[in-house]
């Protein structure tokens, strides 16, 4: 492909004129450039759109590609998409670095040695599975592990029957940040739908440690909920209560620093006013919860509820001791919350790496239900269930490889974690195959150097990849994914919407290679497995399935807030009037605007969002016996919502700045590496460097360190070199560092040094794998 | 160039004409139902781009006005005459940005027409605060309430849905039972004026517990009608297909109200109806969910006409509205600017809106090129002209 040089500085110049705009340095853009502008220039041919739907991040957003020819010169929001209408969050913006990054695979690849030869997709399928075949012969077949982020619709049942086919129950799916706060939701409230935070609705938002603003849930509906929240009169007040100031702290009305962990004890603190000042919903609390006032049980035995342990437990002082806030800066913020209505406790993403996380999301999920914020307007809703969503049980909630898993759920661990010390214990067993889709866990882990290895382990790895990543290098074959703009994709509603949705759009682009929809390859597999799963290809059972919803006579195909609007008029008149006449207009119209949705909810129907064995909501929390262990809070204090001080972090004086990790935007990506995303929190990739480490100002210059200087940052574990940002907003003694980004992947990734993440101290047995709120580092210059 | 400017004239204000009398059209509208789909009408709002100058109920551009509640609680042709009036002021502002005028077919200027209409049968929001006192006030929670031993269903028992229809239903067929305790109780039953019924449909919506969802299609005004028929309504009422002297003429525009609104008038004249059917020995009609969406809506859609136009004042209106400087006389084949408005026929009913509208910027170039003022439409004017212009119409026009 011919680039002519006037060709290429007008590409320079009008990247670097839009990059600049996001914070990116020149010195990264002429390296990435001269990769892009070969692949993508100079785009010939008509004018086209296509939508598709990004799968970057569970948020599920719609896009709209504009096309030259056969080429993708740019990716909007879809207008249509009732989950980002129209906008598009800088992740989305990087999918066309993903489409045309120069590690695409073309072709399926096969291990030989240490070096890779192109196969024939026939003699990779036939391989494959000569080799499942084999394992099922010798009985190990059980032992076959799926690894993917969550999987939904027919990929999930595909991928289902066939593990099953393989007498294997092993699907795990790596699910993301805020599972703490899910875990709490569910356990108040005896629910298993994700919630949904009504944040446009709401008056007031008391975030502690929840970063609405950085890939909390959904990206851009969450952004689109914060300006409404922001835009309505009056103005939604937000405080932010957290270690650092983050995005959504510098956004916030009020930023509180915390001390790292301390955000249950905040909550209670909050909660003691509350309930000392009678600033609780009364209404809500007396009729629709269980386990505030004291009671007896059928024994005759009286229990404290939550109400007297709080009084008794949780007075200013201590918690003010507890977090570092003073006495009346809880107060004014207490009595804020307490009389605005409808108000909105949030816990999230940064605290979830505390200890005791979900403990955390309980005490401050306990601050909704004093607000009576529970299934209101403006307070916490419930997602409405996937209408398609097949009744059987296809497989595991906690798969066998994952026994671990709901015990470590209270150290809000993800499931990558989990799953690396199950194959460092080979327990209960060690895979004897394991088939990746789409990730790149590698990459993504603590210690990419350690997991590798304990991958190696497996006898058969496949990757279906589109990238040769981190992971797919380890693989004994690799067989080349479409991305989702060259696939059919099948989209559930995602993380904090509260509607049913089902988004659905065809390939935007044919595919670059010989690459196949990661779908069409699963299908493959299991056909040739004998395995039997939905016909045809797999558009064809995408459609087929989504031609379902034509029987549900509800909701409409997507669209704007105008066609929101419309359908909740209807909806209220009783009325019910689609667009469409056949499941096939039906199907033509999802793929044009983008899918289906039904924005109907009913609020305050507690026979949904109270499913407790009491059909209330619960501060008596019987069922988080699973949270408890040796180092537990005895009796019944352990089942109402409480705070367990951390542990002393090791290294005492030798090492005197307290870590507080937190998650940028570029963590919560599922594909990290891409330089984009990775320059959004700044420059990082020109000097290969992953990592920055933030001081505050009397430390650094105390330390001599100022913004941009490299400097060792050493705990007793590992070192790592890091760039220095110093901010007056950083308290002494306390340094910021992202949890990921560091680790080497390709031509465009090429950071050398370890991420944050390698400083922590491993946890032993009955402790955190990994200890992130007790880490403690010295810091030198470099 | 005179040819030129002949048939634009033609193409244009033979629209004027067309409304009126396409079979298609005049079998609804000359009975006095809702035509065109209002669902079809709602996307071309989006997809025609009105939606970026004009709102409904909030949502979309802030150019226009908010359309949403009362603007269009008028006839068909009090509808056209307003979007003829907004024409020039639209054409000024779209040209400023730089937005292309949209062009309608007959079809589809009769599914917006047909939506605009529509919005105002939506309920307004609600005020739940006024609702609870409603509630009590009209006596309503002295049997719905949750004591020992309540007349009625408790609200958060009931079993309908809360939409406004089924609200509807439900007050309808229980209203018999209710006016005999009411009676029992010496208790004047409760009536409901202006949005009351709204703010009652509001909190009873919030306050309901029910989880049922139950949807209906649109309503359909041609079997409402049928049931207006069937259960005896017409016996008693005239409207537009009713034949009854005994009770007030229907087809007023009393009904350009919301759904609960609509309920709430129907509730209002029960006592008088309930006692003439006892007295007359009938029978107390009961209807479905369904049957009571397609009554409401045959309701609804009997004021989509209006009044007839009056000839002679129509006669008035073209020489006021100086529509005899371009075309001359109906019928004496005046050579002028426009051709002869009595020859001028198209096939669709409402035809002459759309094409009103697809020649309005030229038209509105031509007219100030020769000095002549934007003709408005106001009240009756639309219906008048083309009373008269039926008036002067071949034999075809007479009979739709």
């Amino acid at each position: 492909m011919k680039l002519s040089r006037r060709g290429f500085v007008k590409f320079s110049a009008g990247s670097a004129a839009g990059l600049g705009l996001a914070g990116f340095s020149l010195k990264a853009l002429s390296a990435l450039n001269a990769t892009v502008a070969e692949e993508i220039y100079p785009p010939r041919g008509p004018e086209s759109f296509g939508n598709s739907i990004c799968q970057l991040c569970p948020g599920g957003c719609g896009i709209t590609v504009r096309k030259v020819g056969a080429r993708a010169v740019s990716v909007t929001g879809n207008k249509s998409s009732p989950i980002n209408s129209g906008g598009l969050c800088p992740i989305g913006v990087a999918s066309l670095q993903y489409l045309y990054h120069p590690e695409r695979l073309r072709s399926p690849l096969k291990k030989q040695g240490n070096s890779w030869s192109k196969i024939s997709w026939k003699q990779a399928v036939d391989e494959i599975t000569s080799r499942l075949r084999s394992l099922a012969e010798r009985g190990e077949s059980e032992r076959v592990a799926v690894l993917s982020h969550p999987l939904s619709g027919v990929l999930k049942e595909s991928v289902s029957k066939l593990l099953r086919g393989l007498g294997s129950r092993d699907l795990i799916e790596l699910s993301g940040p805020g599972d703490g706060t899910q875990v709490a939701v569910r356990i108040m409230q005896g629910v298993t739908e994700a919630p949904a935070y009504d944040l446009a609705s709401s008056n007031y938002i008391l975030t502690i440690g929840c970063e609405i603003l950085e890939g909390w849930t959904s990206p851009v509906w969450d952004m689109k909920g914060f300006s409404q929240f922001r835009g309505k009169r009056p103005r939604g007040r937000l405080v932010y209560a957290g270690p650092r100031q983050s995005v959504t702290a510098a956004k916030a009305d009020s930023w509180i620093p915390l001390r790292p962990g301390s955000g249950g004890a905040f909550a209670l603190g909050i909660a003691y006013v509350l309930i000392s000042e009678r600033l609780y919903d009364f209404e809500f609390v007396h009729s629709q919860c269980f386990g505030f006032e004291d009671w007896r049980d059928s024994e005759g035995k009286l229990h404290a509820g939550f109400r007297s342990r709080v009084l008794d437990g949780y007075p200013l002082n201590r918690v003010s001791e507890l977090t570092g806030v003073a006495p009346e800066q809880i107060l004014r913020v207490a009595r804020e919350f307490g009389s605005t209505r409808p108000a909105l406790a949030l816990a999230g993403s940064v605290e979830s790496v505390s200890p005791n996380s979900v403990m955390t999301a309980l005490c401050v999920h306990s601050l909704n239900a004093l607000s009576g914020s529970i299934d209101r307007r403006g307070g916490v809703l419930l997602q409405y269930p996937d209408p398609l969503k097949t009744e059987e049980k296809l497989i595991a909630e906690f798969p066998p490889l994952m026994t671990d898993f709901k015990a470590r759920l209270r150290f809000g661990e993800d499931p990558l974690q989990v799953l690396d010390q199950a194959l460092q214990r080979r327990e209960p067993y060690l895979p004897s195959a394991l088939l990746l889709l789409e990730t790149d866990p590698v990459f993504d882990s603590r210690e990419p150097e350690d997991f590798g290895k304990r991958l190696r382990q497996i006898p058969l790895i496949v990757s279906i990849s589109s990238l040769l990543n981190a992971t797919s290098s380890l693989a004994d074959y690799v067989l080349p994914a479409a991305t989702f703009l060259e696939s059919w994709v099948e989209q559930p509603a995602p993380p904090g919407v509260p509607f049913s949705y089902e988004g659905l759009s065809a390939p935007a682009l044919e595919p670059i290679g010989e690459s196949r929809s990661v779908g069409d390859i699963v299908l493959t597999l299991a056909r040739a497995l004998a395995v039997k799963v939905p016909e045809g290809d797999y558009g064809s059972a995408v459609k087929n399935r989504l031609a379902r919803l034509y029987e549900e006579k509800r909701g409409s195909v997507a669209g704007t807030v105008f066609d929101q609007l419309w359908q909740q008029l209807m909806e209220q008149s009783g009325w019910w009037a689609p667009t469409y006449e056949t499941p096939d207009q039906l199907l033509q119209q999802m793929e044009t605007k983008g899918g289906w949705w039904d924005s109907f909810y009913r609020y305050e129907d507690w026979s949904r969002s109270l499913r407790t064995s009491s059909g209330k909501f619960q501060f008596y929390l019987p069922e988080a016996e699973f949270l408890r262990d040796s180092n537990s809070a005895p009796g019944d204090s352990f089942y109402f919502p409480h705070f367990e001080s951390p542990p002393k972090p090791p290294g005492g004086d030798a090492y005197p700045f307290l870590v507080n990790f937190f998650d940028p935007l570029a963590a919560k990506t599922r594909q990290s590496a891409l330089p984009l995303v990775r320059e959004i929190a700044g420059g990082q990739v020109q000097n290969n460097i992953g990592v920055w480490v933030e001081l505050g100002q009397e430390d650094a210059g105390r330390l001599g360190v100022r913004s941009g200087d490299l400097v060792w940052v050493e705990s007793p574990r590992s070192r790592i070199q890091a760039f220095a940002r110093t901010s007056t907003s950083v308290p002494a003694g306390l340094v910021n560092i992202p949890r990921g980004l560091g680790g080497k992947n390709g031509p465009w990734n090429v950071i050398s040094t370890p991420g944050g993440a390698s400083l922590v101290e491993q946890g032993k047995a009955n402790e955190p794998t990994v200890r992130w709120t007790e880490t403690r580092v010295r810091i030198t210059r470099a | 160039m005179c040819k030129i400017r002949s048939a634009f004239w033609g193409g244009s204000l033979a629209t004027l004409l067309v409304a009126f009398w396409s079979p298609a059209l005049a079998s609804g509208v000359e009975k006095g139902l809702l035509s065109g789909n209002p669902v079809h009408g709602r996307q071309l709002f989006v997809s025609k781009g009105c939606i970026e100058c004009h709102s409904v109920r909030g949502v979309g551009g802030r150019i226009g006005p908010d359309l949403g509640l009362k603007v269009f609680n008028k006839s068909v042709y009090e509808i056209g005459g307003i979007l003829w009036n907004h024409s020039p002021f639209m054409s000024r502002k779209m040209a400023q940005m730089a937005i292309q005028r949209p062009q309608f077919t007959p079809e589809e200027m009769l599914d917006l027409i047909s939506f605009l209409y529509f919005l105002n049968y939506f309920d307004p929001p609600g005020n739940v605060r006024v609702g609870r006192q409603l509630w009590v006030e009209k006596r309503c929670a002295d049997c719905h309430s949750s004591g020992e031993r309540p007349l009625g269903p408790p609200l958060e028992k009931m079993q309908s849905p809360p939409t406004s229809v089924f609200l509807a239903q439900s007050m309808w067929n229980h209203s018999a039972r209710m006016l005999e305790m009411f009676r029992r109780l010496n208790v004047e039953p409760p009536t409901f004026q202006g949005t009351e019924m709204v703010d009652l449909a509001a909190y009873i919506r919030q306050a309901h517990r029910n989880p049922r969802r139950q949807l209906f299609s649109l309503g359909d005004p041609r079997q409402g009608e049928g049931l207006f028929d069937s259960k005896g309504c017409a016996s008693c009422h005239s409207s537009s297909g009713g034949r009854g002297s005994q009770a007030p003429d229907l087809s007023g525009p009393q009904f350009q109200a919301s759904v609960s609104q609509i309920t709430g008038q129907m509730w209002n004249h029960l006592p008088r109806m309930y006692d003439r059917m006892i007295r007359q020995g009938l029978r107390f009609p009961t209807f479905s969910g369904e049957e009571m969406n397609h009554l409401i809506s045959y309701l609804y859609s009997l004021a989509y006409v209006g009044k007839p136009g009056d000839a002679q004042k129509g006669a008035i209106a073209f020489r006021e509205k100086r529509c005899v400087t371009c075309h001359g006389q109906p019928g004496k084949n005046q050579q002028r600017l426009g051709p002869d408005l009595a020859t001028v026929q198209t096939d669709s009913p409402l035809g002459a809106i759309p094409l009103m509208w697809n020649h309005a910027m030229e038209m509105e170039g031509k007219m100030q090129q020769n000095q002549i003022a934007w003709p408005r439409f106001e009240g009756s004017e639309m219906a008048d002209l083309q009373a008269y212009l039926r008036s002067v119409q071949p034999a075809r026009a007479a009979t739709p």
